[in-house]
């Protein structure tokens, strides 16, 4: 019986007690040994006054303690908290206020921000794994976590729609907002993305993502229930790719899920022609569109391996799934991967004006409704009115949907398409302009890398612009590239200015960042001045 | 000893990766767990490297150990 997310470690260190369930450079955790440690946690946070529902913050970078945090967090009752652990001081502050974050487990490196941190809010009160010199500030070490008897006193009551974690993610409003998971919505992510992947206690997991990224669930919520081991890629390797390459063949990696720029890097940088990379049967990847002509050269690179799409904002987890059919099947009106289908036990529809269904094959809204989704926004009744969508089905049953803000298309063979973002959408003189398209036809010129499009305000209103990387040794002018651009997009959407810049700049999961790249093209553009 | 190759590095990455940061990046500072270092500054670096040195790094050499500290780039300079 199993109804919390912390039960199934229980399950699984008594199944596989031996087992690798982490690893993480040269160290390992067995299933008893993560059972074992996380259990002493949790009677130090009961000892603290952790309670049901009491949100505890996890201050690390990836580890093997943020695996004993975040289960002994559940065991004691109260739901984890990622925290970016490159944030600065001001965003910190901002979400221990808004959480109410007594207590912050966390290691030394750390101990100079905490007490920064603790000098704008009185709310914390406890740290584990850091030495914080602040007057009402307790400090416990990991050396006394490990001193107590591995036995919770006081096993606390929970009901599956008690909270598990919250995510915090950033808000239109530069207010960062807490995404509210329960138990039930994460157990439930844990079994479905099981169930639909495979996952058996063979498998050995990769986790690309840190804590704070919500594709991190897969890696360490999915692989307890499955028993599976799962390999913490350090953060030095996800910045060298040659260096992942060689992670992968040597930890027989079989299961890989990441953002696809991590998978480009480490198909264009990653030197795996001189790698091994059997073990892997199966490549997740989600969180943006991959550049086709570069997942079809993966894909090519990889004969054994399937390729999933991988979709879902992190307030639904997940809630498509599409399993890639060979290149050689792929349709040529395809800009983009299909999304797939709305996976099981759900219900997703395509809705515009007033949340009134589109037509079959029209673009419209998708909101969708999963055991998955989010309980709400931490304390933002505001926001939680605009993100579900309530529809009256009979006269005593109302639906909750969320919506997604992405902008999606059915297509005549059943699949979901994805046309950007509702809110990223921009208007050019009038025109609606969906950025991700003049991306993407930017990149699928064979001279660049990866190509970008933001908005350019300028003295005739807005312009589109774009950015582009070039691959290694080509050479092609921008007059070259708007016509590249001018044959696939309609003609507001052109470009009017093409930038060459070293890299694209990226949010911390990974993503493109437009506002940084309009940043950077200015910067560009005022050295030119200089010069 | 602390040469012309130290002070080149250590001012591009301040001024380029670490602006706002309140801290100076000193020689044996870790670039990649501070947060220094991204994906996106690993090009840029390499791109300012073969400007100002004139070495294009191979792309068998683009790994972690060649990178942890400003001392690293150069020992890696050195070497080349």
């Amino acid at each position: 019986m199993i109804y919390l997310l912390h039960q199934m470690l229980a399950e699984s260190a008594n199944r596989y007690p031996e087992h690798e369930a982490f690893r993480f450079q040269s160290h390992a955790l067995t299933y008893a040994e993560l059972a074992r440690r996380s259990a002493q946690l949790a009677r130090i946070l009961q000892e603290q006054g952790v309670r049901r529902n009491d949100r505890v913050g996890v201050f690390l970078d990836k580890s093997l303690e943020t695996l004993v945090a975040i289960y002994g967090i559940m065991q004691a009752g109260g739901a984890y908290v990622p925290l970016d652990p490159k944030s600065p001081v001001a965003r910190l502050v901002s979400i221990i206020e808004d959480c109410g974050l007594n207590g912050i487990i966390s290691h030394e490196s750390r101990a100079g921000v905490l007490a920064e941190a603790r000098q704008h809010t009185a709310i914390l009160r406890f740290v584990i794994g850091a030495q914080v010199d602040a007057p009402g500030v307790r400090s416990i070490s990991w050396e006394d976590v490990a001193r107590q008897p591995a036995m919770i006193p006081n096993t606390p009551r929970l009901m599956e729609d008690d909270l598990a974690y919250i995510m915090y993610t950033s808000g239109s409003t530069g207010k960062p907002k807490g995404i509210m998971h329960t138990h039930f919505s994460g157990l439930s992510y844990a079994r479905m993305s099981a169930a639909t992947y495979a996952v058996s206690h063979d498998d050995r997991l990769s986790n690309h993502s840190p804590l704070h990224f919500d594709m991190s669930t897969f890696d360490y919520l999915t692989a307890v229930l499955c028993g599976a081991t799962t390999v913490i890629i350090p953060e030095a390797h996800t910045l060298f790719p040659v260096n992942l390459g060689k992670l992968i063949e040597a930890e027989r990696l079989t299961i890989w899920y990441s953002v696809p720029f991590a998978l480009v890097q480490l198909l264009t940088r990653g030197m795996i022609d001189e790698r091994d990379l059997s073990s892997i049967r199966w490549v997740l990847y989600g969180g943006e569109p991959f550049p086709m002509g570069q997942l079809r050269a993966l894909m090519e690179r990889l004969p054994g391996a399937r390729f999933s799409n991988v979709y879902g904002p992190a307030e639904v987890n997940q809630c498509t799934y599409y399993h890639l059919p060979p290149p050689s099947e792929w349709h040529a009106d395809w800009t983009n991967i299909p999304i797939g289908v709305i996976w099981d036990n759900a219900e997703g529809l395509i809705v515009g004006a007033n949340d009134q269904e589109v037509a079959v094959g029209e673009v419209g809204e998708l909101v969708v409704r999963t055991p998955t989704m989010m309980q709400g926004y931490w304390q933002r009744p505001d926001l939680n009115e605009n993100a579900f969508y309530r529809r009256t089905i009979f006269e005593d049953y109302e639906a909750r949907y969320y919506h997604t803000g992405d902008l999606m298309r059915e297509n005549t063979a059943g699949l979901l398409e994805f046309f950007g973002r509702k809110d990223h959408q921009v208007k050019i003189r009038g025109f609606r302009v969906e950025l991700a398209e003049i991306d993407t036809a930017l990149s699928s010129h064979e001279a660049v890398e990866y190509g970008a499009a933001f908005v350019m305000p300028g003295t005739d209103g807005d312009a589109v612009a774009g950015a582009v990387m070039l691959r290694a040794s080509a050479d092609v002018t921008p007059e070259a590239l708007i016509g590249h651009v001018r044959q696939r997009v309609p003609v507001y959407a052109v470009p009017s200015t093409i930038y060459f810049v070293d890299a694209m700049p990226r949010t911390g999961t990974g993503k493109i960042d437009r506002k940084a790249l309009y940043a950077t093209v200015q910067s560009l553009k005022d050295n030119e001045r200089k010069v | 000893m602390i040469t012309e190759t130290h002070n080149a590095l250590q001012e591009f990455i301040q001024t380029r990766f670490a602006s706002g940061m309140a801290q100076t990046i000193g020689f044996e500072d870790d670039l990649l767990m501070s947060g220094v270092l991204d994906s996106l500054n690993v090009m840029s670096l390499l791109a300012f490297m073969q400007q100002r040195f004139d070495v294009k790094v191979p792309a068998e050499d683009v790994i972690y150990e060649h990178f942890v500290t400003i001392n690293a780039i150069v020992n890696y300079l050195e070497s080349r």
